[in-house]
Protein backbone atom coordinates (compact mmCIF):
# COMPACT_ATOMS: atom_id res chain seq x y z
CA UNK A 1 0.00 0.00 0.00
CA UNK A 2 2.77 2.64 1.33
CA UNK A 3 4.77 1.58 -2.25
CA UNK A 4 1.71 2.03 -4.51
CA UNK A 5 1.12 5.57 -3.16
CA UNK A 6 5.12 6.34 -2.81
CA UNK A 7 5.32 5.81 -6.46
CA UNK A 8 2.23 7.53 -7.50
CA UNK A 9 3.53 10.59 -5.74
CA UNK A 10 7.08 10.32 -7.90
CA UNK A 11 5.23 10.09 -11.02
CA UNK A 12 2.78 12.53 -11.03
CA UNK A 13 5.17 15.23 -10.23
CA UNK A 14 2.68 17.52 -8.47
CA UNK A 15 4.22 18.77 -5.09
CA UNK A 16 2.54 20.53 -2.70
CA UNK A 17 3.14 24.09 -1.80
CA UNK A 18 5.33 22.94 1.26
CA UNK A 19 7.27 20.92 -1.02
CA UNK A 20 8.40 24.47 -2.64
CA UNK A 21 9.42 26.11 0.47
CA UNK A 22 11.37 23.41 1.35
CA UNK A 23 13.60 23.94 -1.57
CA UNK A 24 14.31 27.42 0.16
CA UNK A 25 16.04 25.56 3.53
CA UNK A 26 13.44 27.08 5.66
CA UNK A 27 16.18 26.82 8.73
CA UNK A 28 19.40 28.55 7.22
CA UNK A 29 16.82 31.14 5.75
CA UNK A 30 15.71 32.30 9.35
CA UNK A 31 19.28 32.80 10.55
CA UNK A 32 19.33 34.61 7.45
CA UNK A 33 16.67 37.02 7.63
CA UNK A 34 17.49 37.52 11.45
CA UNK A 35 21.25 38.48 10.80
CA UNK A 36 20.12 40.58 7.65
CA UNK A 37 17.89 42.29 10.12
CA UNK A 38 19.80 43.22 12.89
CA UNK A 39 22.22 44.63 10.16
CA UNK A 40 19.74 46.92 8.79
CA UNK A 41 18.78 48.31 12.11
CA UNK A 42 22.18 48.40 13.07
CA UNK A 43 23.06 50.79 10.55
CA UNK A 44 22.59 54.48 11.31
CA UNK A 45 20.73 55.32 8.63
CA UNK A 46 16.95 54.77 9.32
CA UNK A 47 14.88 52.99 6.95
CA UNK A 48 10.93 52.95 6.11
CA UNK A 49 9.24 50.32 7.80
CA UNK A 50 8.10 49.01 4.63
CA UNK A 51 10.99 48.69 2.58
CA UNK A 52 13.02 47.57 5.47
CA UNK A 53 10.60 44.70 5.21
CA UNK A 54 10.55 44.20 1.42
CA UNK A 55 14.55 44.16 1.56
CA UNK A 56 14.71 41.43 3.85
CA UNK A 57 11.82 39.44 2.17
CA UNK A 58 13.58 39.80 -1.11
CA UNK A 59 17.23 38.78 0.83
CA UNK A 60 15.60 35.59 2.61
CA UNK A 61 14.36 34.92 -1.22
CA UNK A 62 18.04 35.24 -2.37
CA UNK A 63 19.39 33.04 0.18
CA UNK A 64 16.62 30.33 -0.15
CA UNK A 65 16.91 30.13 -4.09
CA UNK A 66 20.92 29.68 -3.35
CA UNK A 67 19.51 27.00 -1.04
CA UNK A 68 17.35 25.19 -4.24
CA UNK A 69 20.60 25.79 -6.50
CA UNK A 70 22.14 23.59 -3.96
CA UNK A 71 19.84 20.84 -3.73
CA UNK A 72 19.72 20.40 -7.48
CA UNK A 73 23.43 19.99 -7.68
CA UNK A 74 23.96 18.41 -4.64
CA UNK A 75 21.05 15.89 -5.22
CA UNK A 76 23.21 13.08 -5.54
CA UNK A 77 24.73 13.06 -2.31
CA UNK A 78 21.37 14.16 -0.59
CA UNK A 79 20.27 10.78 -1.61
CA UNK A 80 23.29 9.08 0.56
CA UNK A 81 23.24 10.90 3.50
CA UNK A 82 20.74 10.43 5.79
CA UNK A 83 20.41 14.10 7.41
CA UNK A 84 19.15 14.95 3.79
CA UNK A 85 17.21 12.37 2.49
CA UNK A 86 13.76 13.82 2.89
CA UNK A 87 14.89 16.66 1.25
CA UNK A 88 12.40 17.15 -2.11
CA UNK A 89 14.67 16.13 -4.85
CA UNK A 90 15.27 12.40 -2.90
CA UNK A 91 12.31 11.81 -1.67
CA UNK A 92 11.08 11.92 -5.60
CA UNK A 93 8.34 14.91 -4.79
CA UNK A 94 10.49 17.86 -7.34
CA UNK A 95 12.25 16.60 -10.41
CA UNK A 96 15.96 17.65 -10.46
CA UNK A 97 15.64 20.32 -13.68
CA UNK A 98 12.53 21.80 -11.74
CA UNK A 99 14.14 22.81 -8.98
CA UNK A 100 17.11 24.17 -11.04
CA UNK A 101 14.42 26.55 -12.98
CA UNK A 102 13.14 27.38 -9.30
CA UNK A 103 16.11 28.27 -7.80
CA UNK A 104 17.45 30.75 -11.22
CA UNK A 105 14.16 32.08 -10.88
CA UNK A 106 13.76 33.30 -8.18
CA UNK A 107 17.72 34.33 -7.72
CA UNK A 108 17.32 36.87 -10.62
CA UNK A 109 13.73 38.11 -9.22
CA UNK A 110 15.33 38.63 -5.47
CA UNK A 111 18.36 40.29 -6.91
CA UNK A 112 16.01 42.75 -9.20
CA UNK A 113 14.01 43.05 -6.51
CA UNK A 114 16.18 44.22 -3.93
CA UNK A 115 17.68 46.54 -6.54
CA UNK A 116 14.62 48.41 -6.92
CA UNK A 117 13.33 48.29 -3.03
CA UNK A 118 16.96 49.24 -1.75
CA UNK A 119 20.23 50.14 -3.94
CA UNK A 120 22.60 48.50 -6.19
CA UNK A 121 25.34 47.76 -3.65
CA UNK A 122 22.84 45.78 -1.69
CA UNK A 123 21.95 43.88 -4.65
CA UNK A 124 25.45 43.56 -5.92
CA UNK A 125 26.30 41.46 -2.74
CA UNK A 126 23.00 39.56 -2.77
CA UNK A 127 23.80 38.72 -6.25
CA UNK A 128 27.68 37.70 -5.33
CA UNK A 129 26.12 35.90 -1.96
CA UNK A 130 24.32 33.61 -4.67
CA UNK A 131 27.26 33.18 -6.88
CA UNK A 132 29.36 32.53 -3.94
CA UNK A 133 27.07 29.95 -2.09
CA UNK A 134 26.62 28.05 -5.46
CA UNK A 135 29.46 28.05 -7.58
CA UNK A 136 32.36 28.86 -5.32
CA UNK A 137 31.13 26.86 -2.07
CA UNK A 138 28.30 24.27 -3.75
CA UNK A 139 30.19 23.16 -7.03
CA UNK A 140 34.03 24.01 -6.77
CA UNK A 141 35.39 23.63 -2.87
CA UNK A 142 32.46 21.30 -1.12
CA UNK A 143 33.41 18.58 -2.61
CA UNK A 144 37.29 19.16 -3.40
CA UNK A 145 39.12 20.78 -0.13
CA UNK A 146 38.74 19.57 3.67
CA UNK A 147 38.51 23.75 3.87
CA UNK A 148 35.40 23.58 2.22
CA UNK A 149 33.60 24.91 4.74
CA UNK A 150 36.31 27.94 6.15
CA UNK A 151 35.80 29.68 2.63
CA UNK A 152 32.36 28.32 2.01
CA UNK A 153 31.33 29.82 5.21
CA UNK A 154 31.75 33.55 3.82
CA UNK A 155 27.75 32.85 1.98
CA UNK A 156 26.34 32.49 5.14
CA UNK A 157 28.02 36.07 6.59
CA UNK A 158 27.07 38.29 4.03
CA UNK A 159 23.57 38.60 5.18
CA UNK A 160 24.25 41.39 7.65
CA UNK A 161 26.72 43.24 5.74
CA UNK A 162 23.65 43.40 2.74
CA UNK A 163 21.36 44.41 5.57
CA UNK A 164 23.43 47.17 6.29
CA UNK A 165 23.89 47.98 2.50
CA UNK A 166 20.33 48.52 2.36
CA UNK A 167 20.37 51.48 5.16
CA UNK A 168 23.53 52.76 3.97
CA UNK A 169 24.21 52.20 0.83
CA UNK A 170 27.67 51.28 1.28
CA UNK A 171 29.95 49.07 3.06
CA UNK A 172 32.02 50.25 6.28
CA UNK A 173 33.85 48.51 9.44
CA UNK A 174 30.72 47.75 11.48
CA UNK A 175 29.07 45.30 8.36
CA UNK A 176 32.89 43.87 7.52
CA UNK A 177 32.84 42.97 11.77
CA UNK A 178 29.77 40.95 11.30
CA UNK A 179 30.45 39.56 8.50
CA UNK A 180 33.30 38.33 9.70
CA UNK A 181 31.91 36.88 13.13
CA UNK A 182 29.63 34.56 11.27
CA UNK A 183 32.45 33.88 9.22
CA UNK A 184 35.28 32.73 11.58
CA UNK A 185 32.01 30.83 13.62
CA UNK A 186 31.29 28.83 10.75
CA UNK A 187 34.02 26.41 10.93
CA UNK A 188 33.74 25.46 14.47
CA UNK A 189 29.87 25.02 14.19
CA UNK A 190 29.88 22.46 11.44
CA UNK A 191 33.27 20.54 12.07
CA UNK A 192 31.45 19.91 15.96
CA UNK A 193 28.36 18.74 13.63
CA UNK A 194 30.59 16.96 11.63
CA UNK A 195 32.62 14.85 14.45
CA UNK A 196 29.07 13.46 15.68
CA UNK A 197 27.73 12.58 12.10
CA UNK A 198 30.84 10.90 10.37
CA UNK A 199 29.61 8.73 8.74
CA UNK A 200 26.93 10.69 6.68
CA UNK A 201 29.86 12.95 4.90
CA UNK A 202 31.90 9.72 4.90
CA UNK A 203 29.59 7.88 2.90
CA UNK A 204 28.76 10.67 0.72
CA UNK A 205 32.34 11.08 -0.01
CA UNK A 206 32.52 14.90 1.15
CA UNK A 207 36.33 15.72 1.95
CA UNK A 208 35.35 17.13 5.90
CA UNK A 209 37.91 18.14 7.55
CA UNK A 210 37.55 14.47 10.42
CA UNK A 211 37.13 12.59 6.92
CA UNK A 212 40.55 13.55 5.35
CA UNK A 213 42.74 14.72 8.24
CA UNK A 214 41.11 12.54 11.15
CA UNK A 215 39.11 13.93 14.23
CA UNK A 216 42.06 14.55 16.07
CA UNK A 217 43.23 17.71 13.53
CA UNK A 218 39.39 18.27 13.47
CA UNK A 219 39.14 18.92 17.42
CA UNK A 220 42.52 21.20 17.51
CA UNK A 221 41.58 23.37 14.15
CA UNK A 222 37.78 23.93 16.45
CA UNK A 223 39.86 25.02 19.34
CA UNK A 224 41.98 27.37 16.92
CA UNK A 225 39.22 29.33 15.10
CA UNK A 226 37.68 29.37 18.50
CA UNK A 227 40.37 31.08 19.84
CA UNK A 228 40.54 33.13 16.82
CA UNK A 229 36.82 34.23 16.56
CA UNK A 230 37.13 35.84 20.62
CA UNK A 231 39.04 38.73 19.44
CA UNK A 232 36.43 39.82 16.73
CA UNK A 233 33.25 38.70 18.40
CA UNK A 234 34.70 41.27 21.64
CA UNK A 235 36.20 44.02 19.10
CA UNK A 236 33.13 44.52 17.80
CA UNK A 237 32.26 45.74 21.50
CA UNK A 238 33.96 48.64 20.58
CA UNK A 239 33.15 49.96 17.41
CA UNK A 240 29.09 51.82 17.19
CA UNK A 241 26.70 48.75 17.31
CA UNK A 242 28.82 47.61 20.41
CA UNK A 243 28.28 49.33 23.86
CA UNK A 244 28.46 47.97 27.59
CA UNK A 245 25.95 45.08 27.28
CA UNK A 246 27.28 43.67 24.02
CA UNK A 247 30.74 43.96 25.70
CA UNK A 248 29.69 41.45 28.71
CA UNK A 249 27.79 39.28 26.73
CA UNK A 250 30.27 38.82 24.01
CA UNK A 251 32.96 37.74 26.95
CA UNK A 252 30.81 35.69 28.71
CA UNK A 253 29.88 33.80 25.41
CA UNK A 254 33.41 34.11 24.29
CA UNK A 255 34.38 32.42 27.80
CA UNK A 256 31.34 29.24 27.52
CA UNK A 257 32.74 28.76 23.45
CA UNK A 258 36.37 28.55 24.42
CA UNK A 259 35.49 26.27 27.19
CA UNK A 260 33.89 23.92 24.65
CA UNK A 261 36.70 23.90 22.63
CA UNK A 262 38.89 23.32 25.28
CA UNK A 263 36.93 20.32 25.98
CA UNK A 264 36.30 19.54 22.57
CA UNK A 265 40.23 19.58 22.33
CA UNK A 266 41.45 17.38 25.17
CA UNK A 267 39.00 14.66 24.93
CA UNK A 268 39.87 11.47 23.55
CA UNK A 269 38.12 9.71 20.56
CA UNK A 270 37.04 6.70 22.80
CA UNK A 271 35.54 8.83 25.67
CA UNK A 272 33.67 10.96 22.79
CA UNK A 273 32.44 8.00 20.97
CA UNK A 274 31.61 6.27 24.74
CA UNK A 275 28.67 8.86 25.67
CA UNK A 276 27.38 9.08 22.15
CA UNK A 277 29.58 12.70 21.29
CA UNK A 278 27.94 14.62 24.16
CA UNK A 279 30.41 16.98 24.50
CA UNK A 280 30.57 17.72 20.79
CA UNK A 281 26.70 17.67 20.47
CA UNK A 282 26.53 20.52 23.13
CA UNK A 283 28.93 22.73 21.67
CA UNK A 284 26.71 22.51 18.55
CA UNK A 285 23.78 23.47 20.37
CA UNK A 286 26.13 25.99 22.74
CA UNK A 287 27.07 27.71 19.15
CA UNK A 288 23.68 28.50 17.57
CA UNK A 289 22.94 29.91 20.76
CA UNK A 290 26.42 32.48 20.57
CA UNK A 291 25.34 33.43 16.93
CA UNK A 292 21.64 34.08 18.33
CA UNK A 293 22.88 36.09 21.39
CA UNK A 294 25.93 38.44 19.91
CA UNK A 295 22.61 39.47 17.24
CA UNK A 296 20.19 40.22 20.09
CA UNK A 297 23.17 41.93 21.98
CA UNK A 298 23.52 44.37 19.01
CA UNK A 299 20.11 44.61 18.58
CA UNK A 300 19.80 45.73 21.88
CA UNK A 301 22.24 48.07 22.10
CA UNK A 302 20.88 49.52 18.98
CA UNK A 303 17.34 49.57 20.81
CA UNK A 304 18.03 51.20 24.47
CA UNK A 305 20.60 53.71 22.46
CA UNK A 306 17.21 55.85 22.27
CA UNK A 307 16.56 55.65 26.30
CA UNK A 308 20.14 56.33 27.09
CA UNK A 309 20.74 52.39 28.06
CA UNK A 310 22.78 51.38 24.39
CA UNK A 311 26.25 51.97 22.66
CA UNK A 312 29.03 54.23 24.78
CA UNK A 313 27.38 57.14 24.10
CA UNK B 1 -9.31 -0.42 -7.44
CA UNK B 2 -9.48 0.45 -3.59
CA UNK B 3 -6.44 2.70 -3.97
CA UNK B 4 -7.35 4.52 -6.93
CA UNK B 5 -9.76 7.49 -5.72
CA UNK B 6 -7.61 7.86 -2.30
CA UNK B 7 -4.31 8.70 -4.86
CA UNK B 8 -6.54 11.47 -7.07
CA UNK B 9 -7.53 12.37 -4.02
CA UNK B 10 -3.93 12.96 -2.49
CA UNK B 11 -2.71 14.82 -5.79
CA UNK B 12 -5.79 17.19 -5.85
CA UNK B 13 -4.99 17.51 -2.41
CA UNK B 14 -1.21 18.75 -3.34
CA UNK B 15 -2.58 20.38 -6.38
CA UNK B 16 -4.70 22.44 -4.42
CA UNK B 17 -2.48 23.57 -2.03
CA UNK B 18 0.16 24.74 -4.46
CA UNK B 19 -2.14 26.38 -6.54
CA UNK B 20 -3.49 28.39 -3.08
CA UNK B 21 -0.30 29.01 -2.27
CA UNK B 22 0.82 30.60 -5.29
CA UNK B 23 -2.15 33.03 -5.39
CA UNK B 24 -1.49 34.07 -2.36
CA UNK B 25 2.09 34.37 -2.76
CA UNK B 26 1.45 36.56 -5.82
CA UNK B 27 -1.80 38.63 -4.28
CA UNK B 28 0.93 39.82 -1.73
CA UNK B 29 3.37 40.59 -4.05
CA UNK B 30 0.95 43.01 -5.75
CA UNK B 31 0.01 44.36 -2.02
CA UNK B 32 4.11 44.87 -1.68
CA UNK B 33 4.59 46.39 -5.26
CA UNK B 34 1.82 48.80 -4.66
CA UNK B 35 3.26 50.06 -1.02
CA UNK B 36 6.83 50.23 -2.18
CA UNK B 37 5.98 52.48 -5.03
CA UNK B 38 3.76 54.50 -2.53
CA UNK B 39 6.46 54.84 -0.49
CA UNK B 40 8.89 55.84 -2.61
CA UNK B 41 6.85 58.30 -4.67
CA UNK B 42 6.01 59.89 -1.68
CA UNK B 43 9.41 60.30 -0.25
CA UNK B 44 10.62 61.39 -3.48
CA UNK B 45 7.94 63.81 -3.80
CA UNK B 46 8.83 65.52 0.03
CA UNK B 47 12.36 65.56 -1.27
CA UNK B 48 11.58 67.63 -4.12
CA UNK B 49 9.27 69.79 -2.52
CA UNK B 50 12.39 70.19 -0.32
CA UNK B 51 14.20 71.10 -2.72
CA UNK B 52 12.20 73.48 -4.60
CA UNK B 53 11.22 75.37 -1.19
CA UNK B 54 14.93 75.41 -0.70
CA UNK B 55 15.47 77.18 -4.55
CA UNK B 56 12.55 79.31 -3.76
CA UNK B 57 14.31 80.53 -0.50
CA UNK B 58 17.59 81.50 -2.57
CA UNK B 59 15.92 83.05 -5.15
CA UNK B 60 14.04 84.96 -2.84
CA UNK B 61 17.50 85.94 -0.81
CA UNK B 62 19.01 86.68 -4.16
CA UNK B 63 16.30 88.75 -5.25
CA UNK B 64 15.71 90.72 -1.77
CA UNK B 65 19.30 91.44 -1.57
CA UNK B 66 19.47 92.93 -5.50
CA UNK B 67 16.23 95.05 -4.29
CA UNK B 68 17.86 96.64 -1.34
CA UNK B 69 20.82 97.22 -3.43
CA UNK B 70 19.05 98.64 -6.00
CA UNK B 71 16.78 100.74 -3.73
CA UNK B 72 20.07 102.27 -1.87
CA UNK B 73 21.65 103.17 -4.81
CA UNK B 74 18.74 105.21 -5.97
CA UNK B 75 18.41 106.98 -2.69
CA UNK B 76 22.04 107.77 -2.43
Amino acid sequence: MSDTSINTHIDTGDAGFGDYFALLKPRVMSLVVFTALVGLLAAPVPVHPLLAFAAILFIAIGGGASGALNMWYDADIDRIMRRTQSRPIPAGKISESETFAFGMFLSVFSVVMLGLAANLVAAGLLAFTIFFYVVIYTMWLKRWTPQNIVIGGAAGAFPPMIGWAVATGGISVESVLMFTLIFMWTPPHFWALALFMKSDYRDAGVPMLNVTHGRRVTRAHILVYTLLLAPIAVGIGFTSIGGPLYLISALVLNAVFLKGAWDIWRRPEATAEADNYKTERRFFTVSLIYLFAHFVAILLEKGLAPYGFGGWT
Amino acid sequence: MSTAPRVEHEIHGRRKSRNVGLGLVLGSFVILIMGMTYVKLTAQNAAMAEERAQTDAANAAATGTATSTSSQETSD
